[in-house]
């Protein structure tokens, strides 16, 4: 065949490939063709290679012209395969009891939730379910919303610079997300339902149990006629909904919070002893007033539970630190 | 506070297994953290919140339980016999006399002496009781004062009356360097702020915290004078800070005790001494008490129905009165709602809501009757749903999530990563745990780095991170730190690989966030990407920025971990930028039907031409039928000469209505090889 790189040529070769693909008997004789025509060497490949005798202007054209030869020629080859049924599939049917199809198969590699993130996830939804809503608040506070607007007094240990991280006078990372309780009733008024999960800091010696930055998911309702009895009862139906057992044991123990009265620590049975997993109560009348909601027309309780105390129990991890390290060989555990 | 059961039952009866006595008192607040055995005896380690420093002492405790049980709390026996004068003929005020200088931090402060005592080891009961608890015996006096403490929560401190320079009692602020050898052994320079006990040649002791070596009760003391005082909580707390020296004494008188106990306690004292010893106590007391200190508490009015409706408990007629009165509370009302008077050792309760709580703990917060909450819809939250699927984009991408710290300044070179993101100064804490942990992180890029650090060390050799969190910027005119959620993943492999393939794969993941939020859909704002220059800590000619119309809200590059072979790959976004402009609507758009046709064009273009030069003429060029445009190949080598590249591309054209024919594709492609030669000097190669 000529190859000086005519348009005409072009067509010969087209003509030709497509006649040869018609006669091809079987998938080798199409495999011929397609070398003889497509492949590094073949008549396609070469035609493009001697372009000599065609002007600037036309030199486009003749490769787009030679774009679609390519694309009919290529066409033809895989319909005339499936017709005639490709190597590949003849082998399959052929020897189907030779290939080992109990090779592992090639699994898609795939990440992780941290668990801290996936036990707050579903926390979350859980009280979701409960009608929470879910808030948010910086994770630097002021004192105002740290200590004040929780009736915190003045002189109070809570508010030692040795038991905070504080940045200036006034600034401080959040040492509880209770901020986010006041910051909610500073803007909106009852009924309220909400939680706010997040990061806390306070300056605790690291050891298996402890951390100087954790994470709580704090609970606050506010409107008439809350009682104790409706905290109780959240909490019970939280912890039965987590652990997804009716008979689970918990108890409300008093203790003391300046936020709430009454207040309780929240301790679940686990494992054969009572574990703390936060506190709660209902929430100090100096609290509502210093958002301006009027104690005496609502009532409202609030509770606030460890995360990593959950996620620790949830997964038996002995210790805190693992959660900071970010080793892969812990985090791929929990995806 | 270890509280033994043989001494609770001084003061109550009470037939309890162990069991049964840890669990009452752990269900009113105090809780039980464990159970020790002495001998026949038993010593309960319980946990006292910091509102109840009543709590502090075994009749504390006590009073719990004879409320709970409803038995009579046993009177304490405060007599004793005193002579009018010393052997010596003098009456106690010619002994001895109290100045209190400062009456704002010292709100009472009494004395009272005995004399002709012997010092001695202390009777069984006595050495056996404080052993329990943990407490050293030491002699009769010194035994007493820490007998009377843990018995009624009331420190006490006993100075040789005959080393009080001028039998003076002094209460003053410490003079500046003033020294102090306290009985512990420790050596302290004081301050104007700390308020002392002094004689007339100096301090005798730290009010409140702890006695002075030089006034000390010792063998051969004879005459002692018994300080039972009670100061202000704060000072007491700051200098016990300050000093580094804490006690039971500081650590009771900060929690703020009972004014009415410290006479109580101190004749209790005398009334022991004079049991366990022979001498003579002094007829008297010498007092100093501030005006109003004593005043009675207010009473506080309490609804029976507002107890019942905020506990949601049905409480019987006459609970709260029995409660309250066994608790110590008093009324000249006839019914449950007084007004009460809470006793002068419940420093905690001032309101109703105290006296709510009250009938709550004693009632069992435990056993409120089942409420349930209105059924109420969540609204739904877009932008946490979206933060959540960026999260799940990422773990289908194989990254594993990490939670890095805070705090912490990224080591070197990176500093320039974390100013690229924010020129301010970081915001610092005042006291970190760690020394590189006092500033707020600026970028994510700090804690990634550190956990990639650890992960390589221990022979993980592909390790993929992500972390979604905030950073602390640091703006002019705002006062406080703003914080950003940001974004942030990390590629480190041992083995490098060829062709930008680890920064495309990296960026891919930025590129799968934006098209994830669908943040280029949204309008006016396009995201564009451009190298960024050297110097910003990532190995030269590896970096991209994303920039929105001008703003900078993201960074890919390749980082120089030193140490770590291979290479690693970090990106970050602002992700609450992208979330502001993340498109909410999602609405369908019809799609063709008809056949596709695909050309794979490749250009060889100058060097300095990029990609995203050769993609915005493709767009410009307004192509008909285009359906969309995808980068195949890059390759520079000997075929295409020094300076150059090729660049290949593919585009789809397919038309919504018909079937488009060759012919046309061909001219639009024509008209494109046209515009590229002309504005870009790019070349078709065949």
């Amino acid at each position: 065949m000529s190859q000086d790189g005519s348009f005409s040529d072009l067509d010969a070769i087209e003509k030709e490939a497509l006649a040869a693909v018609e006669a091809a008997g079987d998938a080798e004789a199409l495999d011929q063709v397609r070398i003889q025509v497509l492949g590094k060497k073949g008549s396609l490949k070469q035609i493009l290679r001697n372009l000599g005798g065609l002007t600037p202007e036309e030199r486009p054209l003749f490769g787009a012209r030679a774009n679609v030869v390519k694309e009919k020629v290529q066409a033809a080859l895989d319909e005339a395969k499936s017709r005639l049924g490709s190597p590949a599939k003849q082998g399959a049917a052929n020897s189907s009891a030779t290939e080992d199809l109990t090779l592992p198969g090639l699994m898609p590699e795939r990440g992780s939730r941290h668990p801290v993130r996936l036990v707050m996830a579903r926390m979350s939804r859980i009280f979701a379910s409960l009608g929470f809503e879910v808030a948010d608040g910086p994770e630097v506070e002021d004192e105002w919303h740290n200590f004040t607007g929780l009736n915190i007094p003045a002189d109070h240990i809570a508010r030692d610079p040795s038991e905070n991280f504080f940045l200036t006078d006034d600034l401080l990372m959040r040492s509880q997300t209770s901020t986010v309780q006041v910051r909610v009733m500073e803007n909106s008024q009852p009924p309220l339902r909400i939680i706010s999960p997040g990061k806390v800091f306070r300056p605790d010696e690291v050891d298996a149990t402890h951390h100087y930055m954790f994470h709580q998911l704090e609970g606050l309702v506010v409107d008439e006629g809350m009682t104790f009895g409706h905290l109780k009862t959240t909490l019970l139906t939280f912890f039965q909904q987590l652990l997804q057992d009716e008979n689970m044991k918990l108890r409300l123990r008093p203790s003391f919070f300046p936020f709430t009265e009454p207040s309780a620590e929240v301790d679940l049975w686990w494992r054969g002893k009572w574990m703390e997993m936060g506190g709660c109560g209902m929430v100090d009348p100096n609290v509502l007033e210093a958002v301006n909601i009027d104690p005496e027309k609502y009532t409202g309780f609030a509770f606030g539970l460890g995360v990593e105390r959950v996620t620790m129990a949830s997964y038996n991890i002995p210790d805190i630190r693992y959660f900071t390290e970010n080793d892969v060989r812990f985090l791929r555990q929990f995806s | 506070m270890k509280v033994s059961v043989d001494w609770l039952r001084d003061h109550v009866d009470f037939n309890l297994k162990i069991e049964e006595l840890s669990h009452l008192l752990t269900m009113c607040g105090l809780n039980c953290e464990g159970i020790e055995e002495h001998g026949d005896d038993h010593v309960l380690e319980l946990e006292v919140t910091s509102n109840r420093p009543d709590h502090l002492g075994h009749r504390g405790v006590a009073r719990e339980l004879s409320c709970l049980l409803k038995v009579p709390l046993k009177p304490l026996d405060l007599d004793f016999d005193t002579v009018e004068a010393t052997a010596s003929g003098l009456a106690l005020d010619e002994v001895a006399s109290i100045v209190v200088d400062d009456e704002e931090r010292c709100g009472r402060y009494t004395a009272r002496v005995a004399e002709g005592l012997k010092i001695s080891e202390s009777p069984d009961w006595i050495r056996r009781r404080l052993e329990a608890i943990g407490l050293r015996p030491i002699n009769l006096v010194v035994d007493l004062t820490n007998y009377v403490l843990m018995d009624l929560g009331q420190p006490l401190h006993a100075f040789d009356l005959d080393r009080l320079e001028g039998g003076e009692v002094i209460v003053r602020r410490a003079q500046r360097m003033e020294k102090f050898s306290a009985i512990d052994g420790s050596e302290h320079e004081l301050d104007s702020e700390d308020l002392v006990i002094a004689d007339q040649s100096g301090t005798a002791a730290l009010a409140g915290i702890m006695g002075g070596t030089r006034t000390e009760v010792h063998e051969g003391t004879q005459r002692i004078l018994l300080e039972s005082a009670w100061f202000e909580p704060v000072p007491v707390r700051s200098s016990s800070r300050r000093l580094i020296l804490a006690s039971d004494s500081s650590y009771r008188f900060e929690r703020r005790l009972d004014v009415e106990a410290c006479e109580i306690a101190s004749r209790r004292f005398m009334h022991l001494l004079a049991r366990e010893s022979d001498c003579s106590i002094l007829s008297g007391c010498l007092e100093v008490v501030r005006d109003g200190l004593l005043d009675h508490a207010e009473a506080i009015a309490i609804r029976p129905q507002r107890a019942s409706s905020l506990l949601g408990d049905v409480i019987p007629e006459g609970e709260i009165s029995s409660i309250l009165s066994a608790l110590g509370f008093t009324t000249q009302g006839t019914d449950d709602s007084g007004p009460w008077t809470p006793p002068t050792w419940r420093v905690d309760c001032s309101r109703e809501a105290d006296l709510i709580e009250e009938i709550g703990r004693i009632r069992g917060l435990d056993q409120m009757d089942d409420r349930r909450m209105e059924v109420r819809a969540v609204p739904e939250n877009a932008r946490a749903d979206k933060i959540e699927r960026v999260h799940e984009y990422l773990v289908g991408a194989s990254y594993h999530e990490a939670m890095t710290i805070s705090f912490g300044v990224a080591e070197g070179d990176f500093q320039s990563i974390e100013n690229w993101w924010n020129l301010g100064e970081h915001w610092v804490v005042r006291n970190p745990i760690r020394a590189n942990e006092g500033s707020l992180r600026k970028s994510l890029i700090p804690g990634l780095l550190t956990s990639v650090r650890g992960n390589r060390t221990h022979g993980v050799d592909e390790v993929r991170l992500f972390e979604v969190a905030n950073v602390f910027h640091r703006r002019d005119g705002v006062d406080r730190p703003v914080e950003k959620n940001h974004v942030a993943w990390v590629l480190s492999r041992a083995q490098e690989e060829k062709n930008l393939q680890s920064y495309r794969e990296v960026r891919g993941v930025a590129d799968g966030i934006l098209d994830l939020l669908r943040v280029a859909e949204s309008g006016p704002l396009t995201p564009s990407w451009s190298p960024v220059g050297d110097g910003a800590g990532f190995v030269p000619g590896s970096t991209a920025a994303l920039s929105f119309s001008g703003e900078q809200i993201g960074l890919v590059g390749r980082v120089d971990v030193d140490d770590l072979g291979g290479e690693t790959w970090y990106g970050e976004l602002d992700l609450g930028y992208l979330l502001d402009q993340s498109i909410e609507d999602v609405r369908f758009s019809e799609f063709s039907r008809h056949p596709v046709i695909t050309r794979d064009l490749n250009f060889v273009v100058s060097d300095e031409v990029l990609w995203r030069d050769l993609s915005s003429e493709i767009d410009a060029a307004s192509l008909e039928h285009l359906e969309s445009r995808r980068f195949i190949d890059m390759y520079r080598g000997k075929q295409v000469g020094q300076g150059r590249k090729s660049m290949t591309f593919s585009l789809t054209f397919r038309a919504a209505d018909r079937t488009l024919t060759h012919e046309e594709i061909d001219q639009s492609v024509e008209k494109l090889v046209g515009r590229l030669g002309e504005k870009l000097q790019a070349e078709l190669r065949s």
